[in-house]
């Protein structure tokens, strides 16, 4: 529940973030970018016109972080999607049709579990490729990437069980071929599970990219870890000292919405899995 | 027997999943990354020059030939060549201790803590239980950076500042020292992880021999006297201690980091037992509650958490670099973050091979664990996978 309300709330910041920006915000000064107020010294402490305060460039530290939160449900919902789906598949296939098959593609997910994906998403995002890399493409290669590795043996486990239930006996006697076998009752039972991997991806790739962007191959965007490694980079003139009124906003955001899908993610569980309801 | 015909099965699927992972790993980073090492020299040169030097170099062969001559020298021991013009696995070699000490302590650490916690919250349910569990749910989602970063604020400015500099200066001991900082720190590594296998070892005979649970505690005051005695023994004890010191902030990262999962995972796999009737049958013998809590609802629970410990490694070793370079640690993480600055792909690519054997071996280690602890392993065996 207390998931739900934090997830609502950050829907909530997207949705305001334009409205506010040029109706109750003056353009220049709290644009997300550029914005820069003449009025006070930078970077400030949290003031009646700037509630987080301002970086040391001078752009206000809430507007930058409001205008964060689209990136991040973009990856966040492309990653699900993408993990959900390769998962799913992986898992299907291989219970299904067992023997070899299982076998080999058993092989590929240790294989890819060994790979620490937001490690790789930073190798990948350096050099050139790095300004191509949007939040759609970050979500969809960290997805294939945790969607054949931890995902594909979880969801496999679970798959197997399916398989060896009474009802696949039954639903083949009855008649049914593969494909009805493999849509209407293993994929069908497959889901919920399903469905939890996605929230515990986003949590891993949000968390990926901003370990990504805070090492500053993505710093042609805002996003919450650019936030951070600007706020580190650039600091105070005068003092050389970090401005923590720019860096702590943006870095609890990102664990408070990775957070949300995590407690959402444990509420979904009580409900996917009846053996854990019963306490 | 069993064991061994266990380890040496492991090892072979292991191996042939590592195999994969290189195969992936360099598939991988050629389609993905635009250009190669020749586009670093292209300045200047015509289209034909350029394609010459790729030729030259080998790049425009099909892409299995170039794995085989990469996996050919990466097996040699030939991890590349650094821009600089030095060895990588030289580098690699050195940067290997430093991630190891904090991995492997902050990882115990969290491990110890972690349990304690996850099975006093699953144990007793109430206000401040909830309170350690939403606090285990912002540390396992948490911003490493940021953590770090406000860790070193926090320590170094402690440790600095207000003169609790235990060690003395630092820089004057090192500038006497006849051995370097490398060197400490691999012999330091290597003796500790003996010191950790003979008394696990140890832990394990007295338990078969004389039917008694050695406390935990116990185990991990012995490792740490026997290292500090046997670094005294060799003439490294006041590195040691100051790299330990410089070490002690690190480490405290790592578990802070790791810690929330465990807890979280320990809570999970003990949710429930509260009401299991072999727990009411300890509880009515008159077992006292700790031990019932610890020896008869927990025993499971570590079962789960040395297999999900297995899944989520590659996430902890991410937080580990986060944290290596945001304190500039010397360690494996610190030195491909300076490779991917660089654009020194082929160094890159040979860190990330050695971080997935490292992965591979602790999770093999984790296995074989899980099969002593287990011994209805064997069944699982027969699967294809683990």
């Amino acid at each position: 529940m207390v998931g739900l309300v934090i997830v609502a709330l950050f829907g909530l910041a997207t949705l305001i973030h334009p409205l506010l920006f040029g109706r109750v915000w003056a353009t220049g000064i709290y644009d997300p970018l550029t914005g820069f107020d003449p009025r006070i010294a930078h970077p400030s402490p949290p003031h009646r016109w700037h509630w987080f305060g301002t970086d040391s460039l001078g752009r206000d530290v809430l507007s930058m972080m409001l205008a964060g939160t689209r990136p991040t449900w973009v990856l966040a919902m492309s990653a699900a999607i993408v993990t959900a789906i390769v998962a799913t598949a992986v898992a299907a296939v291989g219970a299904f049709f067992g023997g070899l098959t299982d076998r080999l593609l058993g092989r590929f997910s240790d294989a890819f579990l060994l790979i620490p994906a937001p490690i790789f998403m930073v190798v990948i995002g350096s050099g050139e490729f790095s300004a191509r890399i949007g939040p759609v493409t970050f979500g969809v290669v960290y997805g294939i990437l945790a969607g054949a590795g931890a995902g594909a043996i979880v969801l496999r486990s679970h798959a197997l069980k399916i398989m060896a239930s009474p009802f696949m006996d039954a639903a083949r006697v009855a008649g049914g071929g593969s494909w009805h076998l493999v849509s209407r009752h293993l994929l069908a039972h497959l889901y919920p599970f399903a469905v939890l991997f996605m929230m515990l991806s986003v949590v891993g790739a949000v968390v990926a990219e901003g370990f990504a962007s805070w090492f500053g191959q993505t710093a042609t965007r805002l996003t919450w870890g650019t936030i951070v490694y600007l706020g580190v980079t650039f600091r105070n003139p005068a003092t050389g000292a970090i401005a923590w009124n720019a860096i702590a906003p943006p870095a609890v955001a990102l664990s408070l919405f990775a957070a949300a899908f995590y407690l959402m993610a444990v509420g979904l569980r009580r409900i996917a899995d009846p053996r854990a309801r019963a306490d | 027997m069993r064991i061994a015909r266990f380890v040496a099965r492991r090892v072979g699927t292991g191996l042939l999943s590592l195999l994969l992972f290189l195969f992936i790993l360099f598939v991988l980073i050629e389609v993905l990354i635009p250009g190669d090492v020749a586009s670093l020299l292209r300045l200047g040169l015509t289209n034909d020059e350029f394609q010459d030097v790729r030729d030259g170099l080998g790049l425009t062969r099909p892409l299995p030939v170039r794995f085989l001559i990469w996996l050919g020298n990466f097996l040699s021991g030939d991890y590349a060549t650094t821009s600089f013009g030095r060895r990588a696995s030289r580098h690699i070699f050195d940067a290997l201790p430093p991630t190891v000490i904090v991995f492997v302590i902050g990882l115990a650490i969290a491990y110890v803590l972690g349990g304690y916690l996850g099975r006093f919250t699953s144990w007793r349910p109430g206000r401040l239980s909830q309170g350690i569990t939403m606090g285990a749910v912002l540390a396992y989602t948490a911003f490493p950076a940021f953590l770090a970063y406000l860790l070193n604020f926090f320590f170094l400015d402690l440790f600095h500042t207000r003169r609790l500099n235990w060690v003395g200066n630092h820089g004057l001991l090192w500038a006497h020292a006849d051995v370097t900082e490398s060197v400490v720190m691999l012999r330091m590594t290597l003796t500790f992880l003996a010191v950790v296998g003979f008394v696990g070892l140890g832990a394990v005979h007295v338990r078969k021999r004389h039917r008694l649970r050695p406390s935990r505690l116990l185990g991990a005051l012995a490792v740490a006297a026997l290292s500090v005695g046997v670094w005294w023994a060799m003439g490294i004890g006041r590195f040691a201690a100051d790299i330990l010191f410089r070490a002690a902030v690190p480490i405290l990262g790592m578990a802070l980091l790791s810690m929330g999962e465990f807890v979280l995972i320990t809570q999970t796999a003990m949710a429930g037992t509260t009401g299991e009737d072999y727990v009411l049958t300890a509880h009515a013998k008159g077992v006292k509650p700790r031990l019932v809590r610890d020896d008869h609802a927990g025993r499971n629970a570590v079962l789960v958490v040395l297999s999900r410990l297995a899944v989520s490694l590659p996430y902890l070793l991410t937080g580990l670099v986060v944290i290596e370079t945001a304190m500039s640690w010397p360690g494996l993480g610190s030195f491909m973050f300076d490779a991917v600055q660089t654009q020194d792909l082929p160094v890159v690519m040979s860190s990330l091979a050695i971080i997935g054997i490292m992965t591979l071996a602790v999770r093999i280690a984790l296995d074989i664990a899980h099969m002593i602890l287990d011994p209805r392993i064997e069944v699982m065996v027969e699967e294809p996978m683990l």
